[in-house]
């Protein structure tokens, strides 16, 4: 294989360099009814001499003869075999074939084809169309599949997305998908570290799916419901993404090369006074502001400037393939000093032997990040993070003094953001290695085998922060340094039986039964040093620091997994699918340690039945039904067990001598378990004239129990709350997914794919039913909650007085009581693509938005109460001041805004031409344009947005405080392929 | 071939040897690797004295409901549950009143904890640990106490573990006084006479039981006094290793722990290792950085009332616990800073305006009115970091042993010279003029001078019966204010929980 692989690879250095053919030359071309198509794989049967269609539907082989013979095939085409004769042109029109579902999809554990699919299954296939700057794999679903909600709550390049898959399941546990990467599921958790209020040390959770490249993704699949999931046992209550990485194809060699660059700004800029509008309210005597009119926000915001370049090559034969890629992708935030740059490398290596008995897999990728933080404060203080401050900056004030120095100007509530990020830096580097290698022996061919799967996933982070003397916000220290070293690592085995067979023509059977181990290790350290004698030596000298805090955490946990599924189909009409997990967690105690996660599914081929045959308009017809049972985990280890901790913040001196204090570490709770959803699922699928028009409706109800909540502790107590399972919710939902030809011409086709959601989340339990106030507001002066878990209402509800008008600078509410006044989450999101291929142009379109959700805009509130003289404020709070207000009720419907939107989210325009035939197999030319515009009422930067903040162990969710805004960027780049 | 055997030998060991879920903690103990040598429990003792945290809370957040302190409304700063404290009108769910709650069980409850382990372990009977027992023992008493004088009905717990399908009951306030009782005559007989710095010592013990006696006709209702207790008590720590320093303020210095004999009972506060918040930058001054250097970004809510103010003499030393007027820095030099409330231009001098411009200030002050508490020196050299401190808060210091031995005997005897000459010791060393008589009214105003921002206020106006007056920007309240609401969470949570009187 090896050797292969080398003359290979020789082989095509050689092309390239000289161009040389040897041998007959065929060319030609494959279409079907409507056009070309692009891709069809042509073999010489018994040789290893292969090649692909371009994207005008050509191709042109070498080293042949007369008697060679030529397979054509394509996914969903009859393959044909061919004998060229004394041709040297040959023209093939490909026909469907009789199933056009014949597609196979991959799910846990194993494949099935689609047609078959008893579980509600998306799949998004990774189009070569190259979509602009994508900072992380799960935006490729935004907008692209009905139930799944892509959120990005910060434009900071880098930073983490909500994947909600059809609402929240969850309120104290992750509400995020399982993903798992060429079935590997891997490890998600990521805490943001937090340092408290307003030291300036916080920074935004790393999104781990940025280490995968985008131009690495073949598909990924979305599991939805529980028949789908339930594989996943006690992770699968989120949904679950399967990602499949681009491996080598047979007989096709490929290099691909795609560069581009990006140029983003910042796409709304907050409307505040400008040095005129501010004097009208402040009268502003010194000479040296008279002229100055600073725009705060122009002075930490930039035209940040992205590249991307990335090459991959690939090839195989009958035994082997492979594929390596090699990319670097450098983008930077719109916010300055901020940014994210990867390089990743990938190698996918398949191989097959003893007549495909054996077959061995090793995937190997490794990322290296670097990110860029930036001063950020989402939980307010009386100073703030840099965009905050930006916001307050007082604009009749220069950003430096005469003499050059930070023009720190108030000794209140005010830091100069220039100065934050030209003398902070904030850098989190890091390696993410995952490397996985399964083999799967058949005992019988094509119907029993094992298959076993080692892998091993690395991140090693190091986050290094250095506050110098001359910072105002670490001059009460003397400078100040943070060195974090992160290590999480997981180890997965796996081990499963598969068999296939088809009994008398009519059963056929897939059986799957396996074993998994997972073992997850977190390694924490952290150095903070105070007190700095100079600035030269930052944070690679803490020892030279006045103090220094040290402290670290080690974490293991383990899951441990049994499973199984069947899948029986009757005459192809008929189907019937049964799984059930058992999974062991070391997060629980002995008494529910082990849970059991069962679901079952049946589906029947309408299509296939008699009566069908003669309804030419349906092509497709298929009804699912599904129920199971899922589980979430997502807690901290050891909350089951009574531990101690050890812990020099406690302690105390006793006769000048210092003794760390030693105490229980909370209340441990041993009966806690999992968080169990229970999903019922009924689905369409279907094709209309001849599958031109295909769609899909799913509706669902989802009932989760044993939520796991902080309950507040019956005091005296250790600690004021322990974690429990109480209380349950509920999803509600319909999905539509329609996905139509609107012309297919030869030269002229138009695709259309829309997909909406409709999903009503409700808390039907709490503990003893009494309302959880949450969601924490932030500002100077700002105190309380925002949020409120209700039982009847939809999780993520506002609760504040209701706001009627301001008058004379009071506001007036309609009643000193509050209520619900809003909710966060979304009744309905949809998104539509067109894609358009016209000639030799392409052109692609993603609209998409949600109605039914409300923000809670934090940023505005801040501005418009307290504000002037020292601190900038909106029109609303000039006018509020003017009229003699003070503080604003942050607890009010006067801050919760609509969010409801529609954004012109990706549209993008290629160009395929030729170069030179006979070395370029296709190039293109390409421009995007990402978050082009958005049509929201929402006033504050954008109207997806979230901030990390949690309260009594719950995350809030639609609150927009001083949020990173997001970018508007437009890319273009050249894509060859050789 | 070798890959099956390889795939096969993979499975086989990973089924025989894989159900294991049982993992040990790597950075933490657990019941089964805890408190297995001596040396552990004396950290054991350390964090129970770690929760004495709560005391530095109440100092300054119940503080704010007497006429010593205020947090107002500035321009929107502090708008919160801390108006409603000065202005006497909290309700059950005031945010201040929950925590302190729960602060004070934590306190109770790790001792309980600790108590448990203690119990549990084969080394029960040595005689260090059962001094460390018993001090323990008292720190839960000191916990209940603060129980008793804030909340009154609070259910007595003395284990870890209870059942949650039998919730604890409610103890009315006189068992909870009866039970504070016996645990701290315990604690007086078990306790050693002396003990190093930062522990208790059998005195400790005797004082906070004369606190407790002094209290008791206010926790156990009219005519249960018990004056003649505590003044038997008191007198027996009077001539003991405790002094009233000559030099007041070394009692609050930084480098207290050496300066001071005064104090019985502490909380020992470092800005290393416990990092104990420095409570004056954190809730009472603004930015003085230019006179106590960089760290000095004070966060500027408390300050003291005009009344207050003005009620120390001309040349009482005591009033140096307060910034009022115009601030200069540690060379005599002004300093200036941006006006808050005028032109942001415009450099003007610090002040702290004794009296409050907004006639309601409670809604709406500037940010630099009232005079500010800084009773706990900062000293630009003990190695301050940011706003915290090594400045330790007495709870209980000998200055207090001798008022409330006077105040014993002047309420039996209102004539009584030793009464009067103790009260002047202590106005002696304020360098004002001796008292020639000793009222009510002017022992209150004294102790008020003296344990000025020390957390006694509120318990001194109750047991005075003026905690319900009106003054400066507060109206009169009504007497059931005497005790704080039990939380409505905690109501919620045991229902065995009756809520105090009017709330």
């Amino acid at each position: 294989m090896k050797s292969n692989i080398k003359k290979n690879v020789f082989v095509f250095l050689a092309m390239l360099l000289t161009g040389f053919t040897y041998g007959q030359v065929v060319t030609g071309s494959v279409s079907d009814k409507t056009g070309k198509l692009h891709g069809v794989s042509i073999i010489v049967k018994n040789t290893k001499n292969a090649t692909q269609t371009d994207l005008d539907g050509n191709f042109s082989i070498k080293g042949i003869d007369s008697k060679s013979i030529l397979i054509f095939s394509f996914v969903g085409f009859k393959t044909i075999e061919e004998e060229l004769g004394n041709r040297t042109e040959i023209h093939i029109v490909m026909e469907e074939s009789v199933n056009t579902l014949s597609e196979v999809m991959v799910i846990g554990y194993g494949s099935v084809k689609k047609s078959d699919a008893t579980g509600s299954i998306d799949i998004v296939k990774s189009s070569e169309l190259s979509k602009g700057v994508i900072s992380s794999a799960d935006m490729l679903l935004s907008g692209q599949v009905a139930g799944v909600q892509v959120t990005t709550g910060s434009g900071q390049p880098g930073a983490n997305t909500n994947v909600k898959i059809r609402g929240v399941s969850s309120i104290s546990g992750s509400s995020e998908p399982l993903y798992v990467i060429d079935g590997v599921p891997i490890d998600n958790g990521r805490a943001t570290s937090s340092f408290g209020d307003d030291s300036g040390l916080n920074a935004v959770a790393m999104n781990p799916l940025t280490m995968i490249s985008a131009s690495d993704i073949e598909s990924m699949t979305v599991l939805k419901d529980a028949s789908a999931t339930a594989i996943y046992g006690s992770r699968g209550a989120n949904g679950v993404i399967l990602i499949k990485t681009k491996s080598g194809k047979e007989g096709v060699m490929s290099v691909n090369a795609i560069s581009s660059i990006a140029i983003s700004t910042v796409s709304k800029k907050i409307d505040l006074l400008d040095a005129n509008g501010f004097k009208k309210y402040v009268p502003v005597t010194d000479p040296k502001r008279l002229n100055v009119n600073t725009d705060w926000q122009d002075e930490i915001y930039r035209t940040a400037i992205s590249y991307n370049n990335n090459v991959s090559f690939s090839n195989g034969n009958n035994d082997s393939s492979y594929r390596v890629s090699i990319g670097n992708i450098k983008q930077e935030g719109v916010v300055e000093n901020t940014g994210l740059e990867r390089t990743m490398a990938r190698i996918n290596v398949n191989h097959k032997m003893f007549e495909e008995r054996l077959k061995l897999n090793a995937n190997i990728s490794n990322t290296h990040y670097k990110m860029n933080n930036f001063l950020e404060s989402q939980s307010g203080g009386a100073n703030g993070g840099m965009i905050n401050n930006a916001l307050k900056g007082d604009p009749t004030q220069p950003v430096y003094k005469a003499d050059g120095s930070f023009n720190e100007y108030s000794d209140l509530n005010f830091r100069n953001p220039v100065s934050m990020f030209k003398q902070i830096t904030d850098i989190s580097e890091g390696n993410r290695l995952i490397a996985n290698a399964d083999s799967e022996f058949f005992f019988i061919p094509k119907t029993l085998s094992l298959k076993t799967n080692l892998s091993y996933d690395v991140d090693n982070s190091a986050r290094n922060i250095y506050q110098p003397m001359t910072s105002k916000i670490a001059a009460q220290y003397g400078g100040r340094a943070v060195v974090q070293n992160n290590t999480y690592s997981n180890k997965l085995i796996e081990t499963y039986l598969q068999y296939n067979k088809t009994f008398n023509e009519k059963h056929a059977l897939n059986l799957v039964g396996g074993y998994s181990w997972q073992e997850f290790e977190n390694k924490f350290s952290s150095i903070t040093g105070e007190g700095f004698v100079t600035d030269n030596l930052r944070e690679d000298n803490i020892g030279g620091a006045k103090t220094q805090k040290a402290m670290n955490n080690h974490e293991v946990n383990r899951l441990i997994s049994f499973y199984g599924r069947a899948n029986y189909t009757y005459n192809n009409k008929y189907l019937l699918t049964a799984t059930v997990r058992k999974d062991g967690s070391s997060r629980f105690g002995e008494n529910n340690r082990w849970g059991l996660f069962p679901s079952a599914a049946v589906g029947w081929k309408i299509k296939e039945e008699s009566f069908m045959k003669d309804i030419n308009f349906i092509s497709d017809m298929k009804l699912r039904m599904s129920y199971g049972i899922t589980g979430n985990q997502e807690i901290n280890n050891f909350r089951y067990s009574q531990t101690y901790n050890v812990d020099s913040k406690q302690g105390t001196y006793f006769g000048g001598v210092f003794y760390p204090g030693y105490s229980v570490s909370g209340i441990a709770n041993p009966d806690l378990k999992w968080e169990e959803t229970a999903q019922f699922n009924i689905g369409l699928d279907f094709g209309l004239f001849k599958n031109k028009l295909r769609g899909t409706i799913d509706y669902y109800n989802k009932t989760t129990s044993n939520l796991l909540l902080e309950i507040d502790a019956v005091q005296p107590a250790v600690s004021s709350t322990y974690l429990d399972n109480i209380g349950s919710m509920q999803n509600r939902g319909l999905e539509l997914t329609l996905d139509g030809a609107a012309m297919s011409r030869e030269d002229f086709k138009w695709n259309i794919n829309f997909n909406v959601s409709y999903n009503q989340n409700k808390i039907t339990e709490l503990y003893n039913n009494k309302d959880i106030i949450y969601g924490t507001v932030s500002g100077s002066g700002a105190s309380g909650n925002t949020q409120i878990l209700r039982v009847g209402e939809s999780f993520g509800s506002f609760y504040g007085q209701k706001y009627i008008e301001t008058q004379n600078g009071k506001e007036v509410f309609a009643s000193p009581n509050s209520s619900i006044v809003g909710k966060a989450l979304p009744d309905v999101v949809y998104g539509i693509t067109n894609t358009l291929k016209y000639k030799d142009f392409d052109l692609s379109i993603l609209f998409r938005g949600v109605t039914g959700a409300d923000v809670y805009n934090n940023t505005r509130a801040e501005l418009a109460g307290g504000r002037l003289p020292g601190s900038n404020t909106t029109q609303e709070g000039a006018d509020y001041f003017a009229a003699g207000g003070g503080s604003v009720v942050y607890q009010s419907s006067r801050w919760v805004e609509n969010a409801n939107f529609l954004r012109l989210d990706n549209m993008t325009l290629g160009y395929n031409f030729k170069v030179a035939p006979k070395v370029i197999k296709s190039a293109r030319v390409f421009v995007t344009g990402q978050n082009l515009f958005v049509i929201t009422k929402y006033t504050g930067y954008d109207p997806e947005v979230n901030n990390q903040q949690s309260s009594k162990g719950i995350k809030s969710i639609g609150i927009d405080y001083s949020s990173y805004p997001q970018a508007r960027t437009i890319s273009g780049g050249l894509n060859f392929n050789f | 071939m070798k890959k099956i055997s390889l795939s096969f030998l993979l499975l086989l060991s990973v089924i025989s040897s894989c159900t294991d879920l049982e993992i040990a903690p790597n950075s933490k103990l657990t019941e089964s690797s805890a408190y297995k040598t001596k040396g552990e429990f004396l950290n054991g003792l350390a964090g129970i004295y770690g929760y004495l945290d709560v005391w530095l809370e109440c100092v300054y957040k119940f503080g704010g409901s007497t006429d010593e302190m205020i947090f107002p409304d500035r321009r929107g700063d502090w708008h919160g549950g801390l108006q409603s404290l000065f202005s006497h009108t909290w309700t059950k769910d005031n945010d201040e009143i929950k925590e302190r709650y729960k602060g004070m069980s934590i306190l109770i409850a790790n001792a309980n904890s600790f108590i448990d382990v203690i119990d549990a372990s084969a080394l029960k009977d040595d005689a260090d640990i059962k001094i460390i027992r018993t001090e323990t023992r008292f720190l839960r008493a000191f916990g209940y106490f603060l129980m008793i004088d804030n909340y009154g009905n609070v259910p007595i717990i003395t284990t870890a573990k209870y059942d949650p399908n039998n919730l604890p009951k409610q103890s009315t306030r006189a068992e909870v006084f009866n039970y504070i009782e016996s645990e701290l005559k315990d604690a007086a007989n078990i306790l050693p006479e002396t003990s190093v710095y930062g522990r208790v010592s059998k005195y400790t013990a005797k004082a906070l039981l004369a606190k407790l006696y002094l209290n008791a006709e206010v926790y156990l209702g009219p005519g249960k006094a018990k004056w003649a207790e505590a003044a038997t008590l008191t007198s027996e720590i009077i001539g003991k290793q405790y002094i009233l320093e000559p030099n007041f303020k070394d009692v609050f210095k930084w480098n207290n722990d050496v300066t001071s004999k005064e104090s019985l009972f502490v909380v020992v506060c470092d800005s290393y290792k416990t990092r104990t918040q420095n409570m004056s930058l954190r809730f009472s001054l603004t930015n003085l950085s230019a006179k106590y250097g960089p760290a000095a970004e004070g966060w500027g809510g408390a300050a003291t009332l005009p009344t207050f103010y003005r009620s120390y003499e001309a040349g009482d030393i005591r009033l140096d616990a307060f910034l009022a007027g115009p601030q200069v820095d540690a060379n005599g030099k002004s300093i200036m800073q941006f006006d808050p409330e005028g032109n942001p231009a415009t450099l003007v001098q610090l002040n702290y305006a004794v009296d409050f411009l907004s006639p309601n200030p409670v809604t709406n002050a500037r940010h630099w009115d009232g005079a500010r508490g800084v009773k706990y020196a900062m000293d630009g050299v003990g190695g301050e970091i940011s706003y915290f401190i090594n400045n330790d808060l007495p709870i209980i210091r000998y200055a207090d042993i001798l008022l409330m031995r006077a105040e014993a005997l002047f309420r039996q005897t209102p004539g009584s010279v030793e009464a009067l000459a103790l009260v002047n010791q202590i106005r002696v060393r304020a360098k004002v003029a001796p008292f020639t008589t000793l009222t009510n009214a002017n022992l209150l105003a004294e102790r008020g001078r003296e344990f000025a921002w020390e957390g006694w206020r509120r318990n001194d106006l109750i047991r005075f019966g003026k905690y319900n007056d009106a003054w400066d920007y507060k109206q009169a309240g009504e007497p059931f204010r005497n005790l704080f609401p039990i939380p409505q969470e905690q109501i919620d949570a045991n229902p065995n929980l009756i809520q105090n009187p009017g709330y």
